[in-house]
């Protein structure tokens, strides 16, 4: 025989993952575009933009048809606004919100993430200007992410910041009520993280990392869910250990791909070549979602006690299986619960079997914070801010990093549903319980000590 | 200065044969430049190309294997690439890229050939095929290397292959080179894939 069995199972092994790349992320930088003058500020930024980034969509494109991967979304990052735009007022600081919507726009970008100030010890003028100007520069402009850097487990928490923050978010839906407040969404609340992680959103270009930069990140749930329903069709007992086994295997190939494609993209594009993140998100495939791989796991609900341990088992899989791919991986994984991107979860809201509560919880236990989650309308400012808050305490507390992204819906209450532009489910408004009674613990302002 | 010829044969695959194969070989002065050689059922196949002295009678060469190898029951062919006429070798700007296409599932007639014609509307060249059919359940494996010309989506190509073929329950898979040199080697990334960047 010339071919045997052997020879069958080490061809299988040559089956089309269904791997594709979620981002890819040029870093700009931009700093040396400051000016007094708003309108030299902004031209240059523009041009800027547009001489780095204009082949990324074609070059996006050519790889991506080379390695027969396909690439969601295309995203630029620039060096946080709040460094090179000092001394204008918000309305100028909308105006630079439009030059970068502009420029990203002319090159084809899905996102592009710098509108960002670090706060995490005080507010310079000109981050209370930026703050200040985030209902408008959000609500005017569609592709513009904005991110504030508000607490880390060195330098403590700025409650300051975080209650002026919940003002502004709730300004920024109201602004936005035509669309469900999407506006809100675009903001992104960060701890123990620096504004200049790449990967999310709202992300900037951080310090050191050179004039340009491509990163590369993965949504690795449908990769995670191919190699579990394959182990699981083989052995439907498998214990936790196989199948932690079976998760490192998929993300290993999957970060060795990634970083491939990002590799040749950075060659083509001239830039170095930055990092790759292995997230758990959700993507546009159906049944992909990081409820569907707690229910493979043995989880037949999100929240149900075990989440947190399946969450950790998940999450340290992917960390082992990326760090052993790739030197530029592992860093940055998280789990990402967006209720509005994730099937499962927005249907679990409908359903009412998930609660609020359950999120948050889930949230702490490996996942990067509460993404995505629509909350009544009506939630007052304090109650907002302390929601935040207990999201960034818990991150600084344990030495993690977190992005909140929370959507008070203007006009709607809880149990109304609400859709979105651009996102892949309806979502049900959860309640939440205990609303306007932490509003003088919020009203004390000041600062939580750092973490010993 | 010495001939080259290109040779097959056939033979019965029973221990011995490589050795009197390659015993015929010496004993005609010959050397072997290229040789692939596989097990097809019961039978022992190889393809060669082999350089002999010049003054060495190709009707000598083949009678010579014959002889040797009359206990296998040895089938030679031979050819004088000298005797065919030159292929059009037209020189490409641009380099070819490599993919490996595997396909796989329940047999069902027709598949390879449909792939075949796929491939050769795209000018794609095919390189290396290796393929069986599992007698237990009717299923098939095909692996073949392209050679594939700039400008081909491989994205597209996969999917086509695939639309046509997954309501039959064949699973397709398209990978560059580079792609499966990432995964099989541990060595990093950038280390044991990397090409130089394009020209543009």
């Amino acid at each position: 025989m010339a071919h045997n069995d052997s020879f069958f199972s080490a061809l299988q092994q040559l089956r089309q993952l269904p791997l594709d790349v979620r981002t890819i992320t040029l870093g700009i930088n931009v700093s040396d575009c400051h000016n007094h003058s708003l309108h030299t500020l902004c031209e240059s930024l523009y041009q800027r933009i547009i001489s780095k980034a204009e082949r990324l969509t074609s070059v996006c494109g050519e790889v991506s048809s080379l390695f027969g991967v396909p690439i969601m979304q295309r995203r630029i990052v620039v060096t946080p606004i709040d460094r090179v735009a000092q001394g204008f007022v918000a309305t100028d600081l909308v105006n630079v919100a439009k030059t970068l919507e502009g420029a990203a726009a002319q090159v084809r970008v899905d996102r592009i993430g710098g509108y960002a100030a670090d706060v995490q010890h005080g507010i310079s003028s000109s981050a209370r200007e930026m703050i200040a100007s985030l209902p408008a520069a959000l609500s005017q402009t569609v592709r513009v992410r904005a991110a504030m850097h508000v607490g880390t487990t060195e330098s403590g928490v700025n409650m300051d910041a975080i209650a002026l923050l919940a003002d502004a978010l709730k300004q920024t839906a109201q602004a936005d009520a035509e669309r469900n407040g999407d506006a809100a969404a675009k903001l992104v609340i960060l701890a123990n993280n620096a504004t200049g992680h790449p990967h999310l959103t709202g992300a900037c270009l951080g310090d050191g990392w050179g004039d340009l930069v491509v990163h590369v990140g993965i949504g690795a749930a449908s990769l995670i869910r191919h190699a579990l329903v394959e182990r699981l069709a083989q052995d439907p007992k498998a214990p936790l250990h196989e199948l932690a086994a079976e998760i490192q295997t998929a993300v290993f190939q999957s970060t060795r791909t990634a970083e491939l494609v990002g590799r040749e993209i950075a060659s083509r594009l001239g830039a170095d070549f930055g990092s790759v993140d292995v997230s758990l998100a959700p993507t546009r495939r159906p049944d992909d979602s990081v409820a569907a791989l707690l229910t493979l796991l043995g989880i037949e609900q999100v929240g149900a006690p075990g989440t947190a341990t399946a969450l950790t088992l998940i999450l340290n899989a992917v960390r082992a299986g990326a760090a052993f791919a790739s030197c530029a991986a592992g860093g940055y994984s998280r789990i990402m619960l967006s209720v509005l991107e994730d099937s499962s979860l927005a249907a679990a809201t409908k359903s009412k079997e998930l609660t609020f509560d359950q999120l948050c919880m889930a949230a702490n236990a490996g996942s990067g914070g509460l993404d995505l989650v629509s909350l009544p309308g009506d939630t007052d400012v304090a109650t907002l801010a302390a929601i935040i808050s207990d999201q960034v305490s818990f991150a600084v507390l344990n030495h993690r990093p977190v992005a909140i992204r929370i959507i008070p819906v203007p006009g709607k209450r809880a149990g109304d549903g609400v859709t979105y532009a651009g996102m892949m489910n309806d979502a049900v408004i959860l309640p939440i319980r205990g609303t306007g009674l932490s509003k003088s613990f919020i009203e004390r302002g000041g600062r939580l000590p750092p973490v010993r | 200065m010495a001939r080259r010829y290109i040779m097959t044969v056939l033979a019965a695959n029973r221990v011995g044969i490589l050795a009197a194969l390659s015993n015929a070989l010496d004993e005609l002065g010959g050397n072997m430049l290229d040789v692939s050689q596989a097990v097809i059922q019961e039978f022992f196949t190889m393809i060669l190309a082999a350089e002999f002295p010049e003054e060495r009678d190709p009707e000598v060469i083949v009678d010579h294997i014959r002889a040797v190898c009359r206990p296998f029951g040895a089938e030679v062919a031979l050819k004088n690439p000298d005797d065919e006429p030159p292929f059009d070798l037209v020189e490409e700007p641009i380099p070819r890229q490599r993919y490996v296409l595997t396909a796989a599932g329940q047999d069902r007639p027709g598949v390879l050939r449909f792939i075949a014609h796929r491939l050769a509307q795209d000018d794609i060249m095919l390189l290396d095929l290796q393929g069986m059919r599992r007698e237990s359940d009717h299923s098939f494996l095909a692996s073949m290397e392209l050679a594939v010309p700039p400008g081909v989506d491989a994205l597209k190509l996969r999917n086509d292959l695939d639309n046509e073929f997954r309501a039959n329950g064949i699973t397709i898979a398209l990978q560059h080179r580079r792609v499966l040199a990432a995964l099989a080697h541990p060595e990093p990334v950038g280390f044991n894939t990397v090409s130089p960047p394009p020209v543009y």
